[in-house]
């Protein structure tokens, strides 16, 4: 009985210490983000002495985040459903399909998707400049295209593996073609592993910082290149910094409140394999 | 309602021959079984009918025109599977939809369509749940009707009582039954339960490594087995294969193998004469078998090895032979009372017996 009350402490005081040590961050950027000019915290959980909003009044109304943050959520969007569609079937024929390679194809992307980025930024520099898409939304998607395909046909494949095939067989039989097999009968099937494989793809491309920074220049710019752009010759402005990132998070957590349903599912769906 | 012909169709998964030139014609409206044991090739026979597997060789012709190029969903055929294979995701009436919605049936008819199936199966009430929520078999009958509703040429059935427990698998076997009589469409039944396809079928086809061993009405299958395979697969307790050697002495014929010696009846002379030297095996039934306590003309001297008491039938395992062991199987009345080590004699009941050559094929 004692034991048992021990180990629940433990637990709890163990639980406390992860969510603290997760959660300071976020805590910092809030209390940077409301420093007076001139004032950063220096200690931990001290408070600023007179709170000022001048910073987020910046973010928000004076130079306000709003077109960069359009082009960070269109770029994102547009990258994320062009990889799910080209991904899925891919993983799909890779899953179901008697494909001769298919395993070392596999591989492939498997390897592929580990690559360093700072690799793929001089190919792909070469690659959107002679399309002619340099500083466009529509340019800098298309370069996140190969990281992400490789990445969802890697996890997709895990996730369609894993559902039992008979109910496919049973609608080739009842009339459907091999697409609207995997429309209406495997993919509702999936639908975590969906959420959680473009919900990934999403917020990685959105907060990608290096592809961004070398294909884009006026039009184009997304947040995460913005908030560097608070870093000067002579000063770095911390508090609009923190006021920003705050404010960049918006896309990402509303995305997640959107599809919260399926994936708190998706993330211990694969494991139980 | 379809007749279907199957010329010597093969199924080869690199060097393994599933099916192994089969050739079947199975009537229009007929209730027709495969039946073997599991790995004989008759569930992959069945994929080959449905367009699931695609032929090694040969070619399948449902009213004389060749299918083997079709895909599944146009062969118009229905199948019901061992797993149900109901999608996870839909609704009862969702899952029964579908195939209608797959071709384009226009959708005011599918209420009236879904209803008269859901009447037919009694399950109107499970229309609005998801198949997780239901029993076995009630996921079964949701197989059965979306299978129905779309009134298919051909009906193929996977080892669809499989998964149930006994009691409800003999009454969904009365029920196919009745189902069929009803709406008469062609159906090939695939099991490994000879009671259920000796209680379902008109006709039978037994399948063993891929190659057909005999195809034959229930009763004929049991009574006269084409082969000592079939003879074995059939019945239980199996039937009693004896291996022996044909002599003639003064005029009689005799049976004699390892001690024993059965005088054969007149009517087995002029088979006996042709096999004359070579060995033979004699088959019979165990309830062909007749247990007597005293010596009788042409009986034979048998010891008791055990008995089992099965409530309608007792089952006695016995020898015969004075040198070697020949052992045999006797399915007797109940109220029989026997002990083993006893020393009793046993009489066959002679139309019963039946003779197979040295390949085990039945030649009387």
């Amino acid at each position: 009985m004692k034991n048992a009350l021990n180990y629940r402490i433990l637990l709890i005081i163990g639980i406390v210490a992860v969510c603290v040590w997760s959660l300071f961050p976020f805590y910092g950027l809030i209390v940077t983000s409301i420093s007076p000019r001139g004032e950063l915290p220096t200690k931990l959980f001290e408070l600023p002495s007179n709170a000022s909003g001048d910073f987020w009044y910046e973010v928000l109304v004076k130079d306000p985040l709003w077109f960069h943050m359009r082009n960070s959520v269109l770029i994102g969007l547009l990258a994320t459903s062009i990889s799910m569609l080209a991904a899925v079937p891919a993983a799909y024929s890779i899953s179901r399909f008697r494909l001769r390679g298919k395993e070392t194809l596999y591989l492939a992307f498997l390897v592929f998707h580990m690559a360093p980025w700072i690799s793929l930024i001089f190919p792909l520099f070469l690659l959107i400049r002679n399309l002619g898409l340099l500083d466009t939304q529509f340019g800098l998607a298309l370069s996140y295209l190969p990281w992400n395909i490789a990445l969802a046909v890697w996890l997709m494949r895990g996730f369609l593996d894993v559902i039992p095939q008979q109910a496919e067989e049973a609608a080739l039989v009842d009339g459907a073609s091999p697409l609207q097999t995997m429309f209406r009968v495997v993919l509702p099937q999936v639908l975590p592993g969906l959420a959680v494989c473009s919900m990934f793809i999403f917020n990685t491309n959105i907060i990608e910082y290096i592809f961004a920074l070398t294909l884009t220049n006026v039009e184009a710019v997304t947040l995460p290149i913005k908030l560097s752009g608070y870093v000067t010759e002579h000063i770095v402005k911390w508090q609009l910094i923190s006021a920003a990132a705050i404010v960049s998070m918006i896309p990402t957590v509303t995305v997640y409140l959107l599809i919260r349903r399926y994936l708190v599912y998706g993330l211990s769906f694969g494991m139980v394999k | 309602m379809s007749k279907i012909r199957l010329e010597g169709i093969s199924k080869y998964f690199d060097k393994v021959k599933a099916v192994d030139n089969l050739n079947l014609v199975i009537n229009e409206q007929e209730f027709f079984g495969l039946l073997g044991p599991s790995g004989s090739g008759k569930t992959t026979a069945l994929r080959l009918i449905a367009g699931l597997e695609e032929l090694t060789s040969g070619e399948i012709y449902f009213d004389g025109e060749p299918v083997s190029q079709l895909s599944p969903s146009q062969r118009n055929i229905a199948m019901v599977f061992q797993h149900y294979s109901l999608y996870p995701h839909m609704s009862v009436y969702n899952n029964i939809a579908f195939p209608l919605k797959m071709h384009k049936i226009p959708t005011y008819e599918h209420v009236t369509r879904i209803e008269e199936v859901a009447n037919l199966l009694e399950m109107g009430h499970l229309l609005q749940r998801k198949p997780r929520e239901l029993s076995g078999g009630q996921q079964q009958r949701v197989a059965l009707a979306r299978s129905l509703v779309r009134k298919p040429r051909v009906f193929l059935m996977d080892e669809p009582l499989s998964n149930l427990d006994a009691k409800l698998r003999a009454s969904m076997r009365i029920e196919l039954k009745n189902l069929h009589k009803r709406i008469g469409i062609t159906t090939i039944y695939v099991t490994h339960d000879q009671v259920e396809a000796m209680a379902l079928c008109q006709r039978v086809a037994v399948i063993n490594e891929g190659k057909l061993q005999q195809v034959a009405e229930p009763r004929k299958l049991y009574q006269r087995p084409a082969n000592t395979w079939v003879a074995d697969f059939i019945g239980s307790p199996p039937m009693n294969l004896i291996e022996c050697s044909i002599t003639n002495e003064r005029g009689n014929w005799y049976l004699k193998g390892n001690g024993f010696s059965y005088q054969a009846e007149k009517r087995l002379s002029s088979t006996l004469s042709e096999y004359r030297g070579g060995k033979i095996t004699l088959g019979i039934r165990p309830e062909s078998i007749a247990i007597l306590k005293e010596e009788a003309p042409r009986s034979i001297k048998a010891q008791v090895d055990a008995v089992e008491p099965l409530g309608d039938s007792l089952v006695v395992h016995l020898h015969v032979g004075e040198s070697g062991v020949i052992p045999v199987t006797v399915k007797s009345s109940p109220s029989l009372t026997i002990t083993p080590e006893e020393v009793i004699f046993i009489q066959f009941r002679e139309n019963d017996v039946l003779l197979y050559d040295e390949n085990g094929n039945l030649i009387s």
